[in-house]
């Protein structure tokens, strides 16, 4: 019997561990797709947009001596930095063709890697979660860090206002009419590169914000950009380019399959992942959810 | 309302459209009618100005528009539903009407407003909706209506502009017989603010909806009168209804 609970309590614990890092995979991923989607552009700089979040997080909690002041202004700075690339950068790039946008956006998360290192060094930083989260919570039979579960809510609840804004408003039908077809949009009156521009500093934001949230779990690393970019990138190809449902339903398929994965067979979990991907592409090239036939 | 004079379009020496004259009243429903490749494309793509005549002269609410492009005319009142389909398929009838209305009124900028509760858009969709007859229909994604309803949607983006003169290129092409009645009284219902130009080929909706019909081929006007001179004109019959009914009307 008592054998019995702690299974159960252990599979409840998986679950939300999968679920927690799925909420991250989906703020990641969910700019990234929608900037496809709308601007045809694979901008593989986003996840030195997440490093830079979790270092700024870093430092504005120091300087601030909160948490929360860090949670906010980070995803500003970051949106700061991602405008900066777009004027810079990424409205010259939108004609040059996919190979030049991934040789010039790879060169930036290295540019991106060695500022991180001059400015906050090499060694990993860790960042204090918040003291009404530091504590577990009882439940279920469960003890589970609250901080886990902030995260959780924190994806949840963007989930939430995304799928409001773009249900609801009148940019959410500007972005749902753009993704399918731009020179149509255009033709309607629609200012489309206004749009592109908004959309973009929102993911950048999206992935600052993303970057603050992982600090204090995974701790801030030189390298967490780069190694939290494959599954990132998995799984937007998983859902579908463009597609917002696909973020979802992609993060939450990596997030249980890793997770999953590492406790059920740990030395096929890695496999695992790259397997689903070429299921998905010779099955469903388009992705699970494809936002354009 | 819309004069063309001496308007004429050749593609490297090829005469598309020669020396053709027209006069449109304001209020009018203008067929133009003619075989396969008898220029009425050409002419629509001269008249909303995707096009640059060669020659001629296009006279829009008396003023001179011909060296405009279609943006500007598009602003003066001119409107256009095109022989394909250009609609967003994964948009509902209503968002598709939402966006070309809150463009159309300058309200697009209100960004995280919900456009269907601004009342000037939703009075203008409503408006729109009644007159292309989708109201009951409003909340049916694009991707899954049948292809009469999005003829009649397209016809209802191009009214979102408030047009003064709408250039309709065959709006019942593909759109089955039962349809196409359906779609007639449609057309018959616009108000009379507007003034419509058609391209057809196809002769009934022709005679059912026109005021007047000026009949094209090889890029000439070759008659214009009401539907009944039409009918019984023996050159038209013989150019036009005679290849119809000898089963090819293409040219």
């Amino acid at each position: 019997m008592q054998n019995v609970a702690m299974d159960v309590s252990f599979w409840i614990l998986q679950c939300l561990n999968a679920l927690q890092y799925a909420m991250l995979l989906f703020l990641l991923s969910v700019g990234l797709t929608v900037i496809f989607g709308l601007l045809n552009f694979v901008n593989l700089a986003h996840a030195s947009l997440y490093m830079l979040g979790a270092y700024l997080g870093i430092s504005l909690a120091a300087l601030t001596g909160s948490f929360w002041w860090a949670l906010l202004i980070a995803p500003l700075l970051v949106m700061g930095i991602g405008a900066g690339l777009y004027f810079t950068l990424i409205a010259r790039l939108r004609t040059a063709g996919p190979m030049n946008q991934v040789l010039v956006t790879f060169g930036l998360i290295f540019v991106f890697l060695d500022l991180v290192r001059i400015g906050w060094g090499d060694i990993a930083l860790g960042l204090a979660a918040p003291p009404a989260l530091s504590g577990t919570l009882h439940f279920l039979g469960i003890n589970y860090p609250s901080y886990r579960l902030f995260i959780i809510g924190l994806g949840g609840t963007v989930m939430a206002g995304m799928w409001f804004i773009l249900a609801r408003t009148q940019i959410g039908a500007m972005i749902r009419a753009s993704v399918e077809n731009t020179d149509m949009a255009a033709a309607l009156g629609i200012d489309v590169s206004r749009l592109f521009f908004l959309v973009f500093c929102c993911g950048c934001a999206l992935a600052g914000l993303a970057g603050v949230a992982a600090a204090p779990i995974l701790s801030a690393t030189t390298t967490m950009g780069i190694t939290i970019l494959i599954p990132t990138m998995i799984v937007v190809v998983i859902g579908g380019l463009g597609s917002l449902e696909g973020a979802i339903l992609g993060s939450l398929i990596i997030g249980f399959i890793d997770v999953f994965g590492a406790v059920l067979m740990p030395s096929f979990s890695a496999l695992l992942t790259y397997a689903l991907l070429a299921a998905v592409l010779v099955w469903r090239p388009h992705g699970l959810i494809a936002a354009r036939g | 309302m819309l004069e063309v004079k001496n308007l004429s379009k050749d593609f490297g020496g090829l005469q598309i459209i020669r020396d053709l004259s027209l006069k449109v009243e304001a209020g009018e429903r203008r067929v133009i009618l003619g075989p396969n490749g008898a220029g009425k494309t050409t002419l629509f793509h001269l008249l909303a100005g995707t096009l640059a005549p060669s020659q001629g002269e296009i006279r829009f609410d008396g003023a001179a528009i011909g060296a405009l492009n279609a943006v500007r005319r598009a602003r003066l009142g001119m409107a256009r539903s095109y022989q394909k389909n250009n609609l967003f398929e994964s948009l509902t009838i209503r968002e598709n009407l939402m966006l070309a209305a809150s463009a159309a009124l300058g309200k697009s900028g209100k960004l995280f407003r919900d456009p269907r509760h601004d009342a000037a858009v939703k009075a203008r969709i409503d408006e729109i909706a009644e007159q292309i007859a989708l109201t009951e229909t409003l909340d049916a994604q694009v991707s899954t209506a049948p292809y009469g309803i999005r003829r009649q949607l397209e016809v209802g983006i191009a009214l979102a502009t408030k047009p003064k003169l709408l250039l309709m290129d065959e709006p019942t092409s593909g759109v089955g017989p039962s349809m196409i009645d359906h779609f007639h009284r449609l057309l018959n219902q616009l108000p009379r603010s507007i003034t419509l130009l058609i391209i057809e080929h196809d002769m009934d909706l022709a005679f059912d909806v026109a005021d007047r019909i000026s009949v094209l081929n090889f890029g000439e006007k070759l008659f214009e009168g009401t539907p009944t001179e039409t009918k019984g004109n023996a050159m038209v019959r013989s150019i036009y209804l005679g290849e119809r009914e000898g089963g090819e009307h293409n040219a």
